[in-house]
């Protein structure tokens, strides 16, 4: 029997509550799911793992989500890698800004766990 | 005679180990009673993760067969502390078995608790739950109870229920000085659009503070009636007496304003207050209007280095860094731009 891999995700969020939510959801989806609590683990999760997919908290310790969605596209290998941005900022120049880097989408908290699965599939889908 | 002071001294003896070993007994079963606290709360955690974050109906078995007060507390601990985090049917869902299964009656019931840190407690457990089953007992904490940490905590958990029942109470208990600003302005955005007609109220009040927020709210949670709200905000922004509600008013038209808010805009940027000034400068940024390009860069020679800079970040918008011949203020806007820190 061939062994297909499983797509990856990697969800990074200083909140643990959080981040355990999001992970629970996503491994009953049949993910395999990477966790970073920072932003430079996050940056090093991703650059060590390339997982297809980010879910990234945009308020974190050490480096922002905004500056590891930059490092992120500025990454010739992970450069293609989706992103979706999930946090609590909610103005219209968060969601600006969180876009004009190039994320793939932009969900706020508290969230739908509904609406995050079916976006992460749609992006996935679209590789 | 030293009979009697061996006797003497024996007996304090007996007592101080007596009440050492009542000591060490108390910590023990604290000790004991945290680790099956802690226990409890690891044998339900996966539950109630499962039960918030998936889009079964039904709780999971392990949810439907609690037996003990203590298995209850578990429980109820464990959805405070993810429930806050969903939104939607999973909210929902979890806020139906929270009223089910009384844990909304019993956090009520904690609002009339007699220490404060327990009233307070439970106003944030009643915002976390979200049941509009809570909103009359929050309103009464908000209006009657003496500690201002229970009423700040009252007054959050009803922005986070977000019930428009909410709206007016909550601006009052701020005009009277018992809620602070920030937790009213964070209530009012949490409630949202069902707020404004409460918020439109509050732009006529007497106290400039409330008139300016509720301006600030109205930008933050949008309109009804478009024009109408417009219409609003443009009086204030214009004949407010107070230089702190013109700018607000000139902030909120940045939000959800449009082209129709040119004129507003211009007059604004000639206000007599800076502060009037450099929010009408952000607004035409945010608002991209053409028109008033020209005004705006007269209004980078102000004198006052904060308007000057708005009204250079709102020409780099508008035109380009290029077009404003090396204007330090329009090089950092144009660099902020780029990094998305603007």
């Amino acid at each position: 029997m061939e062994l297909t891999p499983k797509t990856t995700v990697l969800v990074a969020d200083d909140e643990p509550h959080l981040l355990r939510l999001v992970k629970f959801r996503l491994e009953r989806e049949g993910y395999d799911v990477l966790t970073a609590t920072d932003g430079d683990a996050a940056l090093q999760v991703a650059r060590d793992r390339r997982p297809d997919l980010c879910v990234l908290d945009v308020m974190m310790p050490r480096r922002s989500g905004f500056d590891v969605l930059r490092e992120v596209r500025s990454d010739e290998h992970l450069q293609d890698m989706k992103v979706i941005m999930l946090t609590a900022r909610a103005q219209d120049g968060d969601v600006d800004t969180g876009f004009s880097l190039g994320a793939d989408d932009y969900i706020t908290k508290p969230f739908s766990p509904q609406e995050l699965r079916v976006r992460i599939s749609a992006h996935l889908a679209k590789r | 005679m030293i009979v009697a002071i061996q006797i003497v001294a024996a007996v304090q003896l007996v007592a101080i180990a007596g009440v050492a070993a009542v000591l060490i007994g108390r910590r023990l079963q604290a000790a004991r009673s945290e680790r099956r606290r802690d226990a409890l709360l690891e044998r339900f955690r996966d539950a109630v993760i499962e039960f918030t974050c998936t889009e079964d109906a039904e709780p999971p078995a392990l949810l439907r067969a609690l037996r003990t007060g203590e298995e209850r507390e578990a429980v109820g601990t464990l959805l405070t502390e993810y429930a806050g985090w969903v939104k939607g049917d999973a909210r929902r869902r979890l806020t139906a078995f929270m009223v089910e299964h009384r844990y909304v009656d019993a956090s009520v019931a904690e609002l009339r608790a007699h220490r404060d840190w327990r009233r307070g407690q439970a106003a944030k457990t009643l915002g976390d739950f979200g049941s509009d089953l809570a909103v009359e007992a929050l309103l009464r904490a908000l209006r009657d109870d003496p500690s201002p940490r229970v009423r700040a905590a009252a007054g959050r958990a009803l922005g986070r229920i977000g019930d428009a029942r909410a709206a007016g109470p909550v601006l009052a208990a701020w005009e009277a000085g018992r809620l602070p600003a920030g937790i009213a302005a964070q209530s009012l955005l949490d409630v949202g659009p069902p707020a404004l007609p409460a918020l439109v109220g509050a732009c006529s009040t007497a106290t400039t503070g409330v008139r300016a927020m509720a301006c600030r709210a109205i930008g933050h949670v949008g309109f009804g009636d478009r024009d109408q709200v417009l219409d609003l905000l443009g009086q204030r922004a214009i004949a407010d007496p107070a230089a702190e509600v013109r700018g607000a008013a000139c902030t909120a038209l940045g939000q959800i304003g449009g082209d129709e808010s040119a004129f507003v805009l211009a007059g604004a940027m000639g206000d007599t207050h800076a502060r009037v000034r450099q929010a009408a400068g952000d607004a035409v940024a945010r608002l991209r209007i053409a028109e008033l390009e020209p005004l705006t860069r007269r209004l980078m020679d102000d004198p006052v280095p904060e308007v000057a800079r708005a009204a250079a970040r709102a020409v780099v918008v508008l035109s380009g860094a290029e077009t404003a011949d090396g204007n330090p203020f329009a090089v950092e806007a144009a660099a902020e731009l780029e990094w998305g820190w603007a």
